[in-house]
């Protein structure tokens, strides 16, 4: 049996993401043991999520208590702590997961790994020599992607690859008549993500239709009784209205069908119950990805209830000018959003795209083909126009990176080439912010310059060697792009020239 | 009056017939109606009593205020209510105790501990972690006064002497042992583990850990980090 402790001391969001991934463990270990570790505040948090055998608390604001107060001995403090920990230690532990990135969770991690030594250890953790480092490669790239425009991969994609496990939430669903669409009602009339008449709308919309069944949920925390009541007088009291709290909300989201939020971390547990989810936000830094899931994005304008009801029924015309939906595909990562309405910028959703394409073509050795067949169906002038750009981009990265190579076999020879070295190093990494497919192997590089915990010239050159092959790969994924659409383009031109008198697939005629 | 300053004790009727504690000629309830008393002293400190569900009641006497309190909590917060009563003197308590009068629920009495004894002791600490409301009982306050003054003046030795001296693991008592006896745990940390060239000991994690969670982050830059 896998003795497996998960550390998540980042708060509620980050443990309530862990679900899935916990939900992927225990479908590929299932005879293993896992062990939770987070702070004892966050408990109520934690004691949500799937399969979790044990449970282990630091009770942060205690020990913080004993510690500060000065009518405290510090003692009582250091006592507390290290009985936790030795618990824990206690395990026989094969695998340590951290899946956070606060300070306090890799200073942990560190001293539980130490104490540990047999186990393995995937995260962020101290190395011995003070410096922060991730365990593998795909928590490098998680770190060294943290601030990228164009991440490649969402936090649970990166955890599953980090854990060798791959992402696919494919839960099986009860099949009843009807559907069960579950709304986390807005405490307020105002709110911007459901407002009431939308709700409204929304509501009447699943009644006429015979096929759904709302039930609406209610954080009984932040209860709005005159605003409920009056949402069911309007439907003459006939809506399920469910007032919950976290605990009892996890019985209810494993009825539904369907889950339409906004803000709320409900959606991870909706996530981690395997139902799909439509979430409207108005920022895109960590939507929740998963097979049917749906994110619809908010403008300035109201978005109708007519819209959201289209977003189930998989009719995605909308009303909504100024809205933005995207759903989420399959890929051999995990699932990727796809955008399928709204006013956006090609040229950063071809970045947006290829970035995902270059990191399957640089660490997982495959080249998704789906993404650059999505691209090639954008139109061809704003694919070429990407194309072009990013190709001027890698040839100024090329030139640097040769001159760096060059230098670097002169360094020995005098000051003066140390200084060019210099120079042409600060111009390369100052590719790292700009618009080039180039930004993701650099990024990768700093980072790997930065933290790395031993400070060599041949550690710098092997690295320097590396970026060179990388930076060959980003060029012949852009050249992939460009093939695929030059074929589309042909094959636009050839039913230009034969109409529909032929079928693609089949010979072209000599 | 410290614990063992007790010259002459006696126990008397109340007019109304209730036994009342007179100690060196002090009476610690009232000698009309010790009930009446106490619940008036109960609901004179409702304002800092209805925010709190754990209470510090510094002397028992013969516990009838505290058998008021006991319904006070118990009404507002039902089962949800913790009180701790400091009495110096145990002859006090298992007087009380022997004549029926201590009421039952959610109750810890201290009795016959020094202060020094007393922020060791770890139910203490760990109900002083939930910061009770402070309610002192006049006529014990008043009897015990220096007792009490030196209770609310106390300050925890922080040099690692003292502190090693309380540490349970034996192994967190080696690794401390190396450091300077003097030394506070803020000093030995900021001073002594994040100067270190390399994190050789899984304790120098722990007391780093320790560090940000007393002070929210590790401000020496001692360690990279991203965040």
């Amino acid at each position: 049996m896998q003795h497996i402790l998960i550390i998540n001391l980042d708060g509620p969001d980050s443990i309530l993401l862990t679900a899935p991934f916990i939900v992927s463990l225990k479908t590929y270990y299932p005879a293993s043991e896992i062990s939770f570790l987070t702070f004892g505040e966050e408990n109520e948090y934690s004691k949500l999520l799937p399969s979790i055998d044990h449970f282990f608390q630091i009770e942060k604001k205690k020990i913080k208590t004993f510690l500060k107060g000065k009518i405290f001995p510090d003692a009582q403090a250091i006592n507390s702590l290290e009985k936790t920990l030795s618990n824990i230690c206690r395990q026989n532990l094969d695998s340590i997961i951290h899946t956070g990135f606060s300070l306090e969770g890799a200073l942990l991690s560190s001293y539980i790994s130490l104490k540990s030594i047999t186990s393995n250890f995937y995260g962020i953790k101290f190395e011995s020599t003070k410096k922060l480092y991730p365990s593998n490669l795909w928590f490098l790239i998680q770190q060294s992607l943290m601030n990228y425009k164009f991440n490649p991969l969402n936090p649970t994609e990166y955890l599953h690859l980090g854990n060798n496990l791959f992402f696919d939430p494919q839960i099986p669903r009860r099949n009843s008549g009807h559907k069960n669409i579950g709304i986390l009602l807005p405490t307020k009339p105002e709110d911007d993500f459901l407002p009431f008449q939308t709700l409204v709308e929304l509501i009447d919309h699943l009644r006429n239709s015979g096929g759904y069944f709302p039930v609406l949920l209610v954080d009984f925390q932040k209860i709005n009784r005159e605003y409920f009541t009056k949402l069911n007088r309007y439907f003459n009291y006939e809506l399920e209205i469910i007032y919950t709290n976290f605990e009892n909300a996890k019985k209810t989201l494993a009825l539904l069908d369907y889950f339409i939020t906004g803000q709320s971390l409900l959606k991870y547990l909706a996530h981690s119950e395997g139902i799909s989810i439509i979430e409207i936000t108005d920022n895109m830094e960590a939507p929740l990805i998963g097979p049917k899931n749906i994110i619809l994005k908010k403008g300035a304008d109201r978005i109708k209830g007519l819209d959201i009801f289209n977003c189930l029924e998989g009719n995605f015309y909308f009303n909504s000018v100024d809205l933005q939906l995207f759903s989420c595909s399959q890929d051999r990562v995990g699932y990727r959003l796809q955008r399928l309405h709204g006013k956006f910028s090609f040229n950063e959703e071809i970045s947006r795209l290829m970035a995902r394409y270059l990191v399957g073509a640089l660490y997982l050795q495959e080249r998704d083909e789906t993404i650059l067949s999505d691209i090639a169906d954008f139109p061809q002038k704003e694919a070429s126009e990407w194309i072009e750009n990013q190709k001027n981009l890698n040839n100024e990265v090329s030139g640097k990176l040769l001159n760096i190579l060059r230098l670097l076999s002169l360094v020995e020879e005098g000051d003066s080439y140390k200084k060019d070295l210099i120079v042409n190093l600060d111009d390369l990494l100052s590719f790292s912010n700009s618009e080039s497919l180039n930004a993701i192997p650099i990024l990768i590089f700093k980072y790997k310059i930065e933290y790395s915990p031993i400070n060599e010239l041949k550690i710098f050159e092997n690295n320097i060697f590396a970026l060179k092959e990388q930076i060959q790969v980003v060029n012949s994924s852009i050249r992939d792009l460009e093939g695929q659409v030059w074929n589309k383009k042909k094959e636009s031109l050839i039913k230009k020239a034969f109409g529909n008198r032929v079928n693609l697939n089949e010979e072209l005629p000599q | 009056m410290s614990i063992s300053s007790v010259v002459k004790y006696q126990i008397i009727e109340s007019k109304s017939g209730h036994k009342i504690p007179k100690i060196n000629n002090v009476h610690l309830h009232s000698t009309y109606d010790p009930r009446y008393e106490a619940e008036r002293f109960i609901l004179e400190n409702e304002d800092v009593l209805k925010n709190n569900n754990h209470v510090l009641l510094l002397g028992l006497g013969f516990a009838y205020h505290l058998h008021y309190l006991v319904n006070y909590l118990v009404n507002l917060h039902q089962n949800n209510y913790q009180i701790l009563v400091i009495e110096p003197s145990l002859k006090i308590v298992t007087d009380c105790e022997s004549l029926g009068l201590l009421p039952s629920g959610n109750i810890s009495i201290f009795s016959g501990m020094e202060p020094n004894d007393l922020f060791q002791n770890e139910e203490f600490l760990e109900f002083l972690v939930e910061k009770p409301v402070i309610l002192p009982h006049p006529a014990s306050f008043n009897l015990s006064l220096s007792y009490f003054k030196d209770f609310l003046a106390f300050r925890s030795d922080k040099t690692l002497e003292h502190i090693t001296s309380q540490i349970k693991s034996p192994e967190i008592k080696d690794y401390l042992d190396q450091f300077q006896k003097d030394a506070t745990i803020e000093f030995f940390t900021n001073e002594k583990i994040i100067t270190k060239e390399v994190f050789d000991n899984p304790l120098d994690f722990f007391f780093l850990f320790l560090k940000t969670l007393r002070e929210g982050e590790l401000k020496n830059d001692a360690t990279h980090t991203n965040h």
